[in-house]
């Protein structure tokens, strides 16, 4: 424990000394991850769909706000559903806009979030978004951001598996009645109502338990989130009939406990065996205080001796 | 020589002004009521907007029943029901909206508080004269 403390503190001088460049390189990476998402779910457009596009926009978008981010994923998805159909480019569009409208009202700074959605639907952990948001932010408005990453993921998933039929040309189809097959996919899309459900209040119940003065609220706030998640998700496959076995969604939930545990350590860990418990007034009120100390080591200092052999350049200057 | 408090003052000072500011002034610069009804009329805006924009895609998503039963239809009942529903949504977005904008502009008079405190502070480390006390 002592090891990760010390590992926890030289980590938290090294983002503390190096803020501006791991920020941006963090963006980056962010970014990078949500382009290859799109990449490799809608990769249709030849000359967008390039690495170098790829690793061009990224790189640009470390120095720009994290709400371009969103702005340039949005363009790409655009570009690339523009190749495959013009009506899957449409509706892609409209629900864009509407998005963007609800999202830039309530959570206009949590761009982060719906960047980071589709990126944990990729890697099969969606759970880990809104306990993490639960646990990160002061207030729950980036509800609003969760949603928009969830809606236009399973928009794009819906899209992707209809490419082939939409690309081929048709005298039956047009573009209204592809516009009709698509939202139509779309509004009667049970899992996507599910998961807006389900992550909307796991985040808020989240955020009221890790605010809540009682010791080990973290852990207890991860805890019920998750287990939250859980049976609604399984009540809810077993009621929609929604595709994912029990096992599966209980691996997802273990690993989403782990992610939460690990922000835990970086973000809260307290030592509540150490809790103090103070009573004070002044002229105007009466103070009930409750303290806890955080963990915390100082990271021991290496001082290497030397037995014979070899002297070092800075023993040598000592000298002089 | 150098006055450790002052110094301690500044350093907060210079920090506020160079993280917070651009993102406080724009919401104080208001009065509360002003605020939370500027963030009102845009969450309607946007709301109105984008409802316009889901029933073109609902309807399309129904185009078929509604070609089929259009004609059946008792049509002042359906557009009123539409209109019910966009009155719920709308009224439950521009409260969570409300709230939001309310708690903003709270929070940030908190911090400019704060920072005036901070600047009372400094200040009395100044004698008449302006130099040390």
């Amino acid at each position: 424990m002592t090891t990760l403390l010390e590992i926890r503190e030289r980590l938290k001088l090294f983002a503390g000394k190096y803020e501006i460049y791991i920020v941006a390189v963090a963006k980056a990476i962010l970014a990078f991850a949500v382009f290859m998402v799109i990449r490799n779910g809608l990769g249709y457009s030849n000359r967008f769909g390039s690495i170098t596009i790829v690793l061009a926009l990224s790189l640009l978008c470390a120095l720009l706000p994290s709400n371009f981010i969103l702005l340039f994923s949005a363009l790409l998805v655009l570009v690339n559903l523009y190749s495959v159909s013009k009506a899957a480019a449409i509706l892609a569009a409209a629900v864009f806009v509407i998005l963007f409208l609800l999202y830039f009202r309530l959570s206009p700074t949590k761009g982060y979030y719906a960047a980071l959605t589709p990126v944990a639907y990729a890697l099969n952990v969606p759970y880990v978004m809104p306990v993490a948001a639960g646990l990160l932010d002061r207030t729950p408005s980036s509800i609003m951001a969760m949603c928009a990453g969830t809606i236009s993921y399973y928009m794009l998933h819906g899209i992707a598996a209809n490419a082939s039929v939409l690309a081929e040309e048709s005298e039956d189809r047009s573009l209204l009645t592809d516009l009709q097959t698509l939202s139509s996919q779309l509004f009667n899309n049970k899992e996507m109502m599910v998961m807006i459900v389900i992550t909307a209040l796991a985040a808020v119940i989240v955020w009221v338990i890790r605010r809540l003065s009682i010791d080990y609220a973290w852990t207890i706030a991860i805890a019920v989130g998750l287990a939250l998640q859980f049976v609604m998700r399984l009540i809810c496959n077993f009621q929609f009939k929604l595709e994912g076995g029990v096992l599966i969604l209980l691996l997802q939930t273990i690993i989403s406990a782990a992610i939460g545990l690990v922000l835990q350590f970086f973000f809260y860990n307290l030592n509540f065996a150490r809790t103090e418990r103070v009573q004070f007034e002044d002229d105007e009120y009466y103070y009930y205080v409750k303290a806890v100390p955080k963990q915390s080591v100082s990271s021991a200092e290496i001082t290497v001796k030397r037995f014979g052999g070899e002297r070092s350049d800075d023993e040598e200057d000592e000298e002089e | 020589m150098i006055n450790a408090e002052r110094v301690k003052q500044m350093v907060k000072l210079e920090s506020f002004d160079e993280k917070q500011k651009d993102k406080l002034m724009p919401v104080i610069k208001y009065f509360r009521v002003d605020y939370v009804g500027m963030h009102i009329l845009r969450a309607l805006l946007s709301i109105t907007v984008a409802t316009a924009i889901f029933l073109v895609l609902a309807g399309l998503a129904n185009m078929e029943y509604l070609m089929e039963n259009i004609h059946t239809m008792d049509l002042k009942e359906f557009i009123v029901a539409i209109v019910v529903r966009y009155v719920i949504i709308t009224v439950i977005y521009t409260v969570i909206v409300a709230i939001y904008a309310n708690f903003k502009y709270s929070e940030s008079k908190t911090c400019v508080k704060g920072q005036r405190f901070r600047l009372k502070k400094l200040f009395q480390t100044y004698g008449s004269n302006g130099g040390d006390k």
